[in-house]
Formats: structure tokens, sequence, C-alpha cells
């Protein structure tokens, strides 16, 4: 089935379908981690881009990479290194000897869904590169600008704890993540079984494709129309300038991230199975949605938010 | 010791119920096949009903289609007494369990929660110790889908389940300390009872240490500890007071008092409790049947409340005291002070003010109140169309029905007046009755039954004051549509059947839609109310659309069951069809003919004529009138076939002097009439082995009834003549001769029409214009007054008549002329009425009369005035009359029948196409129009006074807890579903319909009457 034969925006409840089957294929390789699960289906849902972030070993990669496989779309990998040029990652021009010019060779950017392995590790040049691929769809290597395929996630790995020889992200590019997601620790249960599935190999490789770009494209289509009442609009703006004004927050966040906010919330209540957002669902994805986009003072943003989260009167009519 | 509770057995019944009416319509649609109409409508309807009962009921989000009842597993006794439910494969229904103790106590009910598959719950019990012991009697409560979108509730008594507990908890009995081993009388426990020290036997688990209990270990094979009681408890004490401003401060404080004592009694704690002078009455009446085996209520007065106090005070106890005026326990505090003890103050706020208020709506909504008055509205129409009640009853019945109901329904609250309500039934009950009684006085059973039927029908309608009221009234109209098909079996009936069955099955649908927000059933946990709104409606009006197109699509069958006219002129009896044209066509048929009757002809199929022969075709000729009644004299002769299979008829003598012409061959196909017709005179007839004569040019089928050819000459038509040849003339008397009754001015008319003219095709063609110009056609024309000749009062006074005034008139006039003419009677075949076969069918309403003029030198020419006369003005035949002609005309043929299903079905894609894209832009213009107007919609407000009561009651909401926050905290159903409608009106696209706004709003408003006032202290969890 192509673009051209689906329709434009699948209903809501189609959309929760497609959230589930990603879901359930997910988990069937990534254990334990449901809350982590369904913020990427969010995301992805939404067109937004994932920074997940933890320690090393904890399976970053592995839930990118079963996400990446549950798509049936082009899926590219970065691995982030000191050493990684932008032309590495946007492809560059090169001399075409029958044709006596320049011709572009696309890098691994122009892809649906763009792993990046340690993002901190790319120095800030290539970091540069990564910000104008994320907000605007668009690569320009030579002056030119080259459409990258839509819809295009990243999906970014950092890891917090081994600062030596990384390049911390500046403030601009980490506001372009629309969720920052951290992994829960694994029960023993579900370690047990993580290690279970993966002594012989690693599952991940066998994960058959869910969905497709066509239906992808349709499911984002219908999530942007996910009814938000006003008050909840106002709800969540309410929320972001509250995060201008709390005490241990030195900067708050943006519009930018006031408008991403509501989409990824328009996608996580597709994913919790409604056709309109709920305050719950700004308040369920608030800390992965804000905390990295505001710079703490004192105790940590998280704990600011949940203040914020606490203060902030839920719209309940009259 | 477990139990597998029945109830499979149940569901597959259903089930088998439904494979049996899917079975019996496959045999009545067999049997249509054969050419029964009726049973074809019969399966049809039990078809969509099946279609429903199947597509829609699981649909309904909270009909559980399945009964599983989950395992009960009792481990141990005494406190707590554990109960482990264990659910089978599916999802367990929502139900409740009754458990009895032996004495006394009270029973304890259950209400189980619905399980998920596979799920496993624990229940502890906090039984008084006279309540350990066998649970005797067991029943639950179920809900289960039903055909229709019903809903059933079925208690089942639990007597196997009980049996195999209780012999699961005698294997113990009989080896406790003290119990009399092998006793064995099922039901019965006594261990708990027997042994003092032990609290209870269960099985081991890891880390249980050395309690073993080996002798039952030895007899269960695997180990058994046993749990000695303990005497070391902790102890409450509950000050209630010290005074209260009003009852309803005092009201909380015991509900607060009663929460606390619960808590702490399930915590294992002693609870003693000392109130003050204010709550005396509500401690005695109430708290003690409240908490009869955790509390010790201890009325006291005055101050010797703080002795009371000090005297049930222990060292290391706890006391809590419970106040509702900001005064603290003072002198209490003072007191518990001198022993080492904790003091807990709390302070109960006013409960929030909830509004009493009469209930705005009855209980059902308006579309099932509406969709009732369309199933007896329908159902009325079926009984008048089988002709049982007189239109005249039917159209005041159905005046009332609307006026009467209507202002009783659709405005409940300015007519919600019980006595007022009750006096209207007794009233309709009253007239109807009397109406009955004496309809059955003068014979007409028929009448008096339908009398009676419709009379109870509106009297439960309007005093309808529940759902289930309203459901009965529902059901009263499929009772009609039986009793008229009872009655007379007509095709008239199918529509007052489809309607009826739309309005019931959404009816039924209302209701189910009704009982979401019903806290009496189980509702569904997170499924939205109004997306059920749409659920019922696509589905039904598919099947009624089905059902509809395949009855007009699929053929009738050869039986000529069908007659009459979809929309009335039905038959009173159930003779056949055939019966009923062989009593129409002698009017036009048997030698005489009075212009002053009237009858209807039915749309029976008479002959079938090959293609191409359209025209008139002639069945008789009448020459001779007297006083308005044509006849020819008759003839007595039967003609048989010779040995070639030909019957050759004699010569008319009227015939003679006419110019030879052709004759050809015309095979006719006799369906529901019996005389020989043919485009002119006949010559032969032959496939048939005989013909009787009836008069001199008129001859009737004998009792072989097969299809003929006949042979004859096509009459020419006056029209197509330009003017009379030379040749014989025909001036006989018999052609000539005038009504004695015929009066002067018509002949003066005749004489001025005609003028100088005296080319006689140019004299026949003036008087055929002048009636054409000068008479409407209109088939209920006025009769003639007794004493006066009936073409006079046509030719001067009426103005109007059908084809045979328009014959009689022009024949008369011609004759005052000296025209020799005569009156011929027959059919029209209309090239409309071809059928794919190529042939044309003749229809009884086809039935026709005319003229036939000697013309000298082309002998005897037809000349029909009424083609091209102009129809009667729309004053005199009304839009609705033409309307019912021309649907008729469309119904009674295939072609027009099938012309008439893919417009239904263009119709429905057409309304589907608009309608969708209509009610998404309604809803949306809805909300925006409550948003606009700032409207504070119902369930919000009763949301907030909820949600205070649930912060009065000790639970910490914050600003930013909202909906889900509280769903988080209840587990009840109906509770459940009442948020998620909260929830929907305060942030979904769509605002939820009215009516379950209102319903929600009241189900909040209860619960929080309840939570204020809570008297549910026994703990199920």
């Amino acid at each position: 089935m192509t673009a051209d034969t689906l329709p434009q925006a699948l209903s809501p409840a189609a959309v929760t379908a497609v959230a589930g089957r990603l879901v359930d294929n997910v988990s069937e390789v990534v254990r334990g981690q449901s809350s982590a699960v369904r913020y990427l289906a969010a995301a992805f849902l939404s067109g937004g881009h994932v920074l997940i972030e933890d320690t090393p070993g904890n399976g970053k990669t592995t839930l990118a990479h079963a996400f990446a496989r549950s798509v049936a779309a082009d899926f590219r990998r970065v691995q982030g290194a000191p050493d990684l040029l932008p032309s590495d990652v946007t492809g560059s021009s090169v001399w075409n000897q029958v044709s006596q010019s320049f011709t572009f060779v696309p890098g691994p950017v122009f892809s649906h869904v763009l792993l990046v392995d340690e993002l901190n590790r790319t120095p800030p040049r290539t970091q540069a590169a990564f910000l104008e691929a994320m907000e605007e769809g668009t690569v320009t290597v030579d002056g030119v600008s080259h459409p990258l395929p839509s819809p295009f996630t990243v999906i970014a790995t950092q890891n917090p704890l081994e600062q030596h020889g990384a390049y911390p992200l500046p403030e601009g590019q980490l506001d372009r993540f629309a969720l920052r997601v951290t992994l829960e620790p694994l029960s023993e249960d579900d370690e047990l079984r993580v290690i279970r599935d993966q002594v012989h190999h690693a599952t991940v490789t066998d994960l058959p494709p869910v969905i497709d770009i066509a239906t992808w494209h349709a499911s984002c289509a219908a999530v942007r129309g996910v009814y938000v009442a006003p008050a909840v609009s106002a709800y969540a703006l309410a929320l972001v300038r509250g995060t201008r004004h709390h005490p241990q927050i030195a900067h708050g966040a943006s519009s930018r991230a006031a408008i991403s906010f509501v989409r990824t919330a328009q996608a996580w209540a597709v994913v919790s199975g409604r056709e309109y957002v709920v305050p719950e669902d700004l308040q369920s994805i608030a800390r992965a949605a804000l905390e990295h986009r505001v710079i703490g003072a004192g105790a940590g943003a998280g704990a600011a938010i949940d203040d914020i989260l606490a203060r902030t009167p839920v719209p309940l009519g009259s | 010791m477990t139990a597998e509770g029945r109830g499979n057995g149940r569901r597959s019944l259903t089930r088998l119920g439904l494979w049996l009416v899917a079975i019996a319509s496959a045999i009545t649609s067999i049997g249509f096949l054969r050419g029964d109409v009726w049973m074809y409508l019969v399966a049809l309807l039990a078809l969509a009903t099946v279609v429903v009962s199947w597509v829609a009921v699981p649909r309904l989000p909270h009909l559980e289609s399945t009964l599983v009842i989950p395992t009960y597993e009792v481990v141990g006794q005494g406190t707590p007494t554990r109960l482990v439910l264990r659910s089978p494969a599916r999802r367990s229904p929502r139900h409740r369990l009754t458990l009895t103790a032996p004495g006394d106590a009270d029973p304890v009910e259950l209400v189980i929660e619905p399980l998920a598959a596979g799920e496993t719950r624990t229940i502890d019990l906090d039984l008084h110790p006279a309540a350990r012991g066998v649970f005797r009697e067991r029943r639950t409560t179920h809900w289960t889908a039903a055909p229709f979108g019903l809903v059933r509730r079925t208690h089942t008594d639990l007597s196997a389940m009980t049996r195999a507990i209780a012999a699961g908890i005698d294997d113990h009995a009989r080896v406790a300390p003290g119990s009399q081993p092998g006793d064995g009388e099922s039901g019965r426990m006594t261990v708990g009872r027997s042994g003092p020290d032990v609290h209870a036997l269960r099985s081991w688990s890891s880390g249980d240490g050395t309690r073993i209990h080996w002798r039952t270990t030895v007899r269960r094979g695997s180990p058994v500890v046993v749990d000695r009681e303990s005497y070391e408890r902790t102890s409450l004490l509950v000050v209630a007071g010290p005074s209260h401003p009003t009852p309803e401060a005092a009201d909380a404080v015991i509900a607060r008092v009663a929460g606390i004592a619960s808590r702490a009694a399930r915590d294992g704690a002693e609870v003693r409790l000392v109130s003050s002078r204010g709550a005396d009455q509500l401690l005695a009446s109430e708290l003690e049947a409240l908490l009869p085996w955790t509390v010790i209520a201890e009325p006291t007065s005055g101050t010797s409340a703080a002795d009371h106090a000090a005297a049930a005070l222990r060292p290391g106890a706890r006391v809590a005291i419970v106040t509702s005026d900001g005064l603290t326990g003072g002198a209490w505090v003072a007191e518990a002070a001198r022993f080492d003890v904790e003091v807990v103050e709390v302070e109960v706020a006013p409960r929030p003010s909830v509004p009493r208020r009469k209930p705005s709506v009855p209980t059902f909504s308006r579309a099932l109140a509406v969709a009732t008055m369309g199933s007896l509205g329908a159902g009325v129409l079926c009984l008048t169309a089988a002709g049982v009640l007189g239109s005249a009853a039917a159209t005041g019945w159905l005046l009332a029905l609307g006026a009467g109901a209507g202002l009783g329904l659709l405005r409940p609250a300015t007519f919600v007046d019980v006595r007022l309500r009750t006096l209207v039934s007794i009233g309709i009950i009253a007239v109807n009755g009397l109406l009955a009684f004496r309809s059955a006085d003068d014979g007409d059973l028929a009448l008096a039954g339908a009398t009676a039927v419709c009379g109870v029908a509106l009297a439960q309608l309007v005093s309808s004051r529940t759902r289930r009221d309203a459901l009965v009234a529902l059901g009263l109209g499929p009772v009609m549509v039986i009793a008229a098909a009872g009655f007379a079996p007509t095709p008239a009936l199918v529509l007052p059947t489809v309607l009826t069955a739309i309005a019931v099955l959404l009816g039924l649908g209302a209701a189910a839609r009704d009982s979401l927000v019903d806290d009496t059933l189980p509702a569904t946990s997170l499924a939205t109310a109004n997306s059920a709104a749409g659920s019922l409606l696509v589905p039904v009006s598919a099947a009624v659309l089905l059902g509809v197109v395949a009855y007009l699509v699929l053929p009738l069958g050869s039986a000529p069951t069908l007659s009459g006219s979809l929309l009335g002129d039905s038959p009173v009896s159930q003779q056949s069809a055939a019966e009923r044209a062989a009593q129409v066509t002698p009017a036009y048929f048997n030698g005489s003919l009075d212009l002053s009757a009237r009858g209807h002809l039915p749309e029976t199929p008479a002959f079938d004529v090959p293609a191409g022969t359209d025209g008139l075709w002639r069945a008789m000729t009448l020459s001779q009138v007297t006083n308005g009644t044509w006849f020819s004299m008759p003839a007595q002769a039967t003609y048989t076939a010779d040995s070639s299979g030909r019957i050759t008829l004699p010569t008319d003598p009227a015939e003679d002097g006419a110019p030879t012409a052709a004759v050809r061959d015309y095979l006719v196909r006799p369906i529901g009439a019996w005389n020989v017709i043919a485009p002119g005179p006949a010559t032969t007839v032959s496939g048939l082995s005989s013909v009787a004569q009836v008069t001199s040019d008129a001859y009737s089928l004998d009792a072989s009834v097969a299809p003929f050819t006949v042979a004859a000459t096509a009459r020419t038509d006056v029209d197509s003549l330009t003017r009379a040849g030379g040749g014989a003339d025909r001036s006989e008397s018999e052609w000539v001769q005038l009504d004695p009754s015929t009066t002067q001015r018509t002949v003066d008319l005749a004489r001025s029409i005609v003028g100088t003219t005296t080319d006689r095709v140019a004299m026949v063609r003036a008087v055929e214009s002048w009636l054409r110009a000068n008479v409407r056609y209109q088939l209920d024309a006025p009769l003639p007054p007794n004493d006066q000749n009936a073409v006079d009062f046509l030719l001067f006074e009426s103005h109007a008549g059908f084809c045979e005034h328009f014959a009689a008139a022009e024949t008369i006039l011609l004759r005052s002329i000296g025209v020799p003419s005569r009156m011929a009677t027959g059919y029209v075949a209309s090239s409309q009425n071809s059928e794919a076969s190529g042939r044309i069918t003749i229809r009884a309403s086809d039935a026709h009369a005319w003229v036939e003029v000697w013309i000298p030198g082309h002998g005897w020419v037809s000349s029909d005035p009424t083609a091209g006369s102009a129809l009667a003005a729309a004053a005199d035949q009304s839009l609705v009359q033409k309307l019912l002609a021309g649907w008729n005309r469309l119904w009674s043929s295939d072609s027009g029948r099938r012309t008439l299903a893919i417009g239904l079905v263009l119709l429905a894609f057409v309304a589907g196409a608009i309608a969708f894209p209509l009610r998404r832009r309604r809803a949306v213009a809805v909300r925006r129009d409550a948003e606009a107007r700032g409207v504070s919609l119902e369930p919000l407000a009763a949301f907030a006074r909820y949600r205070a009561a649930l912060c009065a009651d000790g639970h910490q909401l914050g600003p930013g807890d909202g909906v889900a926050e509280v769903r988080r905290l209840v587990t009840e159903p109906a509770l459940l579903t009442a948020l998620v409608i909260v929830e929907r009106t305060l942030y979904a696209s769509t605002l939820p319909p009215g009516h379950v706004r209102v319903a929600t709003a009241e189900l909040l408003d209860r619960r929080t009457a309840a939570l204020t006032a809570r008297r549910q202290p026994i703990p199920t969890r």
C-alpha cells in the first residue's frame, strides 16, 4: 500500500491500534520498560525526536533499534565519535567523472528513522548539522538545501555518566527533542527474561516491522487532529509558564517547548486510547517533555516540575 | 477446595436460541420462495433481529456477552477469612455474593468487581466471630446480554459451589481439636468454634516455620499450618463530640467515626467508642447496626463523658477525638494526657451541600420515548392497514398518541405529576374498554380486541415513568403488528411493520444506552458514552435497508398473494386475490354496466399479452341502455375445440357489412381473469377445450384456464381516420336507441357540438374532443342523484367521471344525432407495464370502457374519449391520492420495485454521506456553543461537589489532581463511567448527550450523599 492509496488521516481508534502494535512489538524485545516504550511510541506518532538518556548497557540502543525496526522504513545508524564530521552525517558533493559535475551523495541523515548513538560524543560542529536536520527537515550542503524524507525521526542516545571526551549538548539542540526518556531499572524477573532472550543472539534483529510508512504518515496526520480543548491548551501554557517563574529553575521552557509539549500530549492521548487530550496527558509527559528544556537551579529541574504540576490547578470547568 | 460456578451453559443456551431463530428464518425464507409473502416478512424481521443481536449487542460497551463465574477458593476461616477468586479464560462479570453466617449475624454482601481474564484476586473478609462459619447461602447476581440489546439480571443460587466450599472446609473441621471427626455433615462447619485457641488452618507457605498441623497434613497430603489466635491487640478509643451545631454536622461526625473505627478494626485493633450527648440517638440506632462486632457503643451524657473516656482508656491506646465544631477535645485531651496515649484530633468539615432536587427527567431518555411512540403509532397503522381499525378511529388514536404522549414524555418536567398520569391512563383504559365492550356486543370481536390492545398500549405509554415501563409499551407495538397480521396478512402491512421494527430496534438501542449511566447495571469502566450512541443506529439501519431492498428485489413468487396496494385499500378478509379479482371483474364483463356504481379495481394481474399490442383489448360490447345501466342480450352456448384444437366462434351479425381486414393471432395468458379478450372481434380461439358464450360477441373461459391464442381483426381507431368512406350504414334501432331518461338538453348539446358537420368521422371527433375538453377524468366522480340521468348529470353538473362515463356520454350524444354506436369494455394494455419477458401485463385496474362507432366504409371503429382528457384538478384529487396512485403504480411492477430498491440504496448512501459530516459538525457546534456561553454543564458542578466530598473524607486531592486522580480512588464501574463522562464533558471535542450528562450528574450527587453519610463500613477487601 502506498501513501497515495491510503487515506490522509486514520481514525483515532486506528492510530491507537497502530500504537498498540508498535508498543507490543517493541515490548517483545525490550522488557520491563513499558513507560519508555510508550513515550517513544508517542514521539513517533507526533513526529518528534527522542533523546534516550541512561547509563551504558541498559538497553538504550536496543530500544531505539527496536522502534526503528518496527517501522518498515529507511533506517540508518550513526555512531557518535569525536572525529565524526558533519559531512559524514549529511553527505557531501563528490566529483562525478562522467558528467563532469559535482553530484550530491546523501549521508545517513536521509532516512526516515535515524539512530544517533552517543550523540554527546560528537563534536559541536556535527551536532549543529543535526540541529538543522531535526528542526528544518532539510540539509544544506554547499549552499544547496536537500529536503529530508518525511516523516523523519531522530532517536538519539546519550550517556550522562561518562563525560570524558564528551561534548555536552547545547540547550538549543536539547530543545529540539520532544522527549527525553530515561530507562527504569529492570526488575529481577525482567532482567532474567532479557538474559534468557538474548543469550543466543540479539532478538532485535528478528523483529518484524509492524507499520509501514504510509500508516505512519497517516497516523501522524491523525495525531495532529486530536482535539485539544481550549482549557487544556491554557493548562499546558500555565505549566510551561510556571517553569519560567519557579525559584528552582534558572531558565524556563520556550514557546517551542510549549508547542512540542501539546503535540506530544496529543500523541500520548491517542496512545492511551482517547481522541482528545486531558490534563493528565500533559502531567504524564511533563517531566519527559520539559525537564531537559529548563536549566535547573538548586534541587533540580525534575522536582521543580513536579512542584509546578502539583500547584497548577487542573481545569475542571465552571 | 475449589468450586466452578455454572453459567457457561446459560450462555451457550442464548447462542443456541439465536441459532434456532436463524434456522427458523432460513426455513421461512424457503417458504417465501414457494410464494408466501408473509412468511418472507417474518423471516426478514427474524433475520434482522439476529443480525442486530449479533452485530450490535456485543458492541454496546457495558454488556457482557459471556457469563463466567470465577473460581472461588476459601482459604482458612476465622479472621481474616480469605476468599480467593480466579477468573477463567474469559472476563468475569460483576456480581454480588451474599454470605450468610449461622446465628443472627447479618449477611455479608460482597460486590465482586469484574475480574480480567486469568486474574486472581484475594478478598480478606473481616467477619464477626459469629459470622465465621458456614456460608450457608450464596447467591450471585449476574447481568448478561440478552437478544435485542436487553440486559438480563439473573440470580443464581450456587448451592453446588456452597457444598464444595463447605466440604473443603469440612475437611479441616474433621481434624480440628474438639471437633467430631467424620461427622461429615455437608454444609456445616464447626471448626472455628470448637477450638478456642485455633485461629485458622491454612496451607503451608515458605517462612511458616514449625507450626505445621501434622494430622491435617497427613490427611491432606500437603503441608498445613495452624495459626493460633493472638490476644495481643491494640486498642483505640474514639471519642465523638463534644457537641454538634447541626444534625448534619452530627451526621458527618458519625460517618467519620465509622470510617476510623472500621479501618482500625480491620487492622485488628479493639475499638471502643465514647460519644457525647449530641450524638446519643444516632449512636444507639445507627452506629450499633453499623459496627456490631468492633465497636462497643457507650452512650454518655454531659461531663461524665470524660469519666467514661478515662474508663475506656488503656495504657498504650490511641485516642481519636472527632469533632465538628472547631472545639478540640478539651478536658478529654487533658484526661488522656494522664495516660501514655497518642491523641489524634480529627475535625470534620461541614459536608458539602448536595442539592436535593426532584428528578428532572424520567429514567429513560427522550429517544426511547420517541421510539416507543413510533412503535405504537406504526402498530396502529398496521391494525388500520389490516382493516381492523377504521381509519377515523386510527386517526383519532394517532392524534391522541401525538398529543397526550408527546405532552407526557417529551415534556416530562411539565407533566410529571403521578396522579395526573394515573388519571389519564385510567381514563384511556376506561374509554377503550367501553369501546371494546360495545364492539364485542356488536359481534365485532376483532375491533374489540384491537381497541383493547390500543387502549392498554396508550395507557402504558402515558403512565411510563421508568425505562422498564417504556420498554413494555415499546413491546406492545410488535404485539399490534402480530395481531394485524393475524387478521389480514396483506402487503399493506409491510411499511408499518418495517416502521415498527425500526422503532423497536432504535428504542432498544436507546434503552441500552440509557443503562450506561444507570448504577444498577454494570457499566463499562472506560467506555465512552457518546460513541455508543451511534453504534446501534448504523447496524439497525443497515439491517432494515437490507430487508426492504431484498423484499423489493426478490421475486414475489407465482402465487398471486400480492394484492391490494401497499398503503391502503386492503381487503378485510383473507380471501385470495384471485377470488377478489373474480368478484370485481364481472362488473365490466357480465354483460351489464351500471353507471352509478363505484368500485375499486385492484392491481391484480389479469392477463398478459404479447409485446407491441398496446392499445384496447376488447372483451364485449354493450348496446342496450336503460336508466343508466348498459347491457347486452345474454347468450347461452358452449363451443368446443375441433380435432385441430381450434374453437371456431360464430360470426357476430353486427359485423355484417364491414370491410374485411387482416386477421392476426395473439397469444393471451389469463392470470386472474377468465374471459376471452382480443384487440377486435375474435374469429377463432385455440389452446382451450371449450369457451362459453356470454353475449353475442363475448366469451368466457371454461374451467380449463390455460394460455390461448385468439385470432382477431384489430379495430381501427377513429383518430386515425380522416373521413368516412362509401358503404353500408348500420342504423338499426339497436345502435341508435337512447336511454328513455335522456334529457332534451343532452340532445340539444349533441346538435350544437356537431353543428353542420355531415361527415361521420368529423362528427365523432367533434363529440370526442368536446368531452375531452369539458369533462375531467376522476376515478371517484360524484354519484348522480337517484332521479337524474347519469349522462345528464355528467354533462351539465359534475363535469367529472371516468372511462365508463365518458363512453356512455359519447354514445348517448352520438346516438342522439343518429350515429350508430355502442359501448365496448375490455382492457388497456400499456407498454409501461412491459416485463422483461417481452410480455405486457394487464391488471384488473387496467379495465376500461370506450365506444365503437359505425363508420361507413370502415365498419366499427373504436373511439376512446377518455384518452387525452384532462385529469381532475388538484382540488378534486388530493395530492395524497395522486401520490398514492403513483406509488401504487411504482410498487406493482417489477421494474418499479427494482427502481425503488436502487433508489433506496442510493438514498441511504447519500444520507450517510450527508449525515456523517453533519453529525460531526453539529457536535463541534454544540461544544463551541457551550463554551461560548460559558454554561456550566451538569456533570461538572456535580463532579466538583463529589471531589469536595472526597477531600472531606480524608483523601488528599491537590489543585493538580483532576478527574484521572479521582478515578484512581474509585472502583465502582458505574462511577468510573460517570467520571469518563465528566472527562468527556470537560475535554472532548463532542459533548455527551444531554440525558447522559444529567444522569451522570445525578449519579455523582447520589454518591456524594452516600460519601458524606457513609453507611457501609463492611470492608470487602
